[in-house]
């Protein structure tokens, strides 16, 4: 079957500021394919780079090539000629961002998961955690994340040596069965892990049962208020690839 | 958890540089330039790091205020001038609005090719190096004490603010270390005022980065710094590794006989504030 989205929405680190949000997802049911950014803070321009990232990787698969494309178009909107001296230094220093991308194989039974960053993939049966990539424990969350960036020489992998800094895994399903993707940015990830850790499943139940943008809202502003999640622009998608049990 | 608060534009952090500019920082470095001279590049290059480090696309966010305390003869006074001249503390973008001038400079640079060629780069600089009279430290710190009570009274639940004082001399207005204690006693919910101390050398000898007792200290001024200094946050433990100085929990933000590579590290680490948002 068709890989089916049951929820996407995303909420600013300040709900009265929606338009700082730097989270970035598309989603092409019809493909199979999910595919989520996070631009980190200390960025130009995180929100246009998380953007172009996510439009191209929705139809590519990871590549020093697309890459190159997306630090090429964003160096077409950006004009550092016209810049303050502060916002040509800000644009020198480069805009950075995760990469999370999910792609349904019916014909394998698998879903393939590749990530660059801190976003999180999560697998579940619809009540227990199977699998999450590319992080497995929330201390994980406290490294400083592998981003890419519009300055094409920081990214890891153009050091010479050869290294592919993606991280790849596939989940497998059958027909019959019920799997539950849910793709999520870091202070949800370590969220839902740090709860699992203490063999609380709350967070888990929590996240899946979301269905709409008030719900998610509710959730994160209650768990921030709580002081249990960070404050962070918050991205969720929900997907199952089995038919509903 | 101490020293994790969210800086953001509702709930910024300070930062104060306390910059001795008695008359021995006139002495010359092994770079040719006087100890004043350098410091004041340094410190220019910080403010405008810090300045992009908060600067959008759409401008600059006030993540961070920041005040310069140059002291020298018996008095501590604001270092900062124009604009900028009449409170200590100002929200970032305002610095970043009122540079007393903007500098070419050149850089040399990869070419891609092997070789190095000439880039002409902007140098704000809202700092001018100054050298005359004595070390009122006191003084300085007593300053700084009252206006970062005054700022953590007006931001309770904010990262705790952060004091980088460079100095090349004893104190010549009385001892400093009551003081220095007292100033890091101020403090947030987040935590207390972090103050970290930079002894500027031009003697040579191994500079000591860091230290996590005062064994390694020979002479009983540096051992007065080494105790006037905070312990290093974890945040800022890892970012002293990730330059390739040891820290540990036991470290003090404190470097002793700091010649050009060390000063500009003791900078950038003690500038990174945790949780920007």
């Amino acid at each position: 079957m068709a890989l089916l989205i049951l929820f996407a929405g995303t909420v600013a680190k300040h709900t009265d500021s929606p338009e700082d949000n730097e989270d970035a997802y598309r989603t092409a049911p019809d493909r199979g394919r999910v595919v989520l950014s996070d631009g980190a803070s200390e960025s130009f321009d995180a929100r246009c780079w998380a953007n172009l990232l996510v439009d191209r990787f929705l139809d590519g698969d990871p590549s020093d090539e697309a890459i190159i494309e997306c630090a090429d178009a964003y160096a077409q909107q950006h004009d550092v000629a016209t810049m303050s001296w502060s916002k040509a230094g800000a644009f020198t220093r480069g805009s950075f961002a995760t990469m999370l991308i999910a792609q349904d194989e019916p014909e394998r039974q698998v879903v393939t998961i590749a990530a660059l960053g801190d976003s999180l993939a999560a697998w579940t049966d619809g009540s227990e955690l199977l699998h999450t990539a590319p992080y497995t424990h929330s201390d994980q969350f406290a490294d400083k994340p592998i981003l890419i960036s519009t300055r094409l020489e920081l990214n890891v992998g153009n050091d010479g040596a050869g290294s592919n800094p993606w991280s790849r895994t596939a989940w497998a399903y059958e027909d019959q069965g019920y799997r539950c993707l849910l793709c999520m940015t870091d202070a949800l990830g370590a969220w839902l892990l740090r709860h699992q850790e203490q063999g609380d499943s709350s967070a888990l139940e929590r996240l899946y049962a979301v269905r709409d943008q008030q719900e998610l809202v509710d959730l994160v502003e209650s768990e921030r208020a709580s002081g249990l999640l960070r404050r962070d622009d918050t991205t969720l998608i929900i997907a199952t690839l089995t038919h509903s049990p | 958890m101490s020293y994790s608060a969210e800086i953001s534009r509702t709930s910024p952090t300070a930062f104060v540089f306390l910059v001795d500019q008695s008359g021995s920082m006139q002495e010359v470095m092994e770079n040719g330039k006087s100890k004043a001279q350098f410091v004041a590049d340094v410190l220019n290059r910080t403010l405008a790091t810090l300045i992009t480090r908060c600067t959008k696309s759409e401008g600059t966010r006030d993540y961070f205020e920041v005040g310069v305390l140059g002291y020298s003869g018996a008095t501590a006074e604001n270092g900062l001038s124009g604009a900028l001249s009449s409170v200590i503390l100002h929200p970032i973008s305002r610095i970043e609005a009122h540079p007393l001038r903007v500098e070419d400079r050149t850089k040399r640079v990869d070419d891609g090719a092997g070789g190095l060629v000439n880039q002409t780069i902007k140098f704000p600089v809202w700092f001018e190096p100054k050298a005359a009279g004595g070390t009122p430290m006191c003084n300085a710190i007593t300053t700084a004490a009252e206006q970062l009570a005054a700022w953590c009274d007006a931001h309770p639940d904010c990262y705790p603010p952060t004091v980088l004082h460079v100095t090349d001399g004893e104190s010549t207005d009385g001892d400093p270390e009551a003081l220095a204690l007292q100033l890091q006693r101020i403090g947030t919910n987040d935590g207390q005022v972090l103050l970290f101390n930079l002894h500027v050398s031009v003697n040579g000898g191994d500079p000591v980065k860091f230290p996590t007792s005062d064994a390694s200290l020979g002479d009983s001024y540096a051992k007065l710094l080494f105790r006037m200094s905070s312990p290093l946050p974890p945040h800022l433990q890892k970012a002293a590794e990730e330059k390739g100085i040891r820290a540990t929990m036991e470290s003090r933000g404190f470097m002793f006989n700091a010649e050009t590579a060390e000063i500009v590290d003791f900078f950038d680490i003690g500038t990174r504030a945790a949780q920007l948002r």
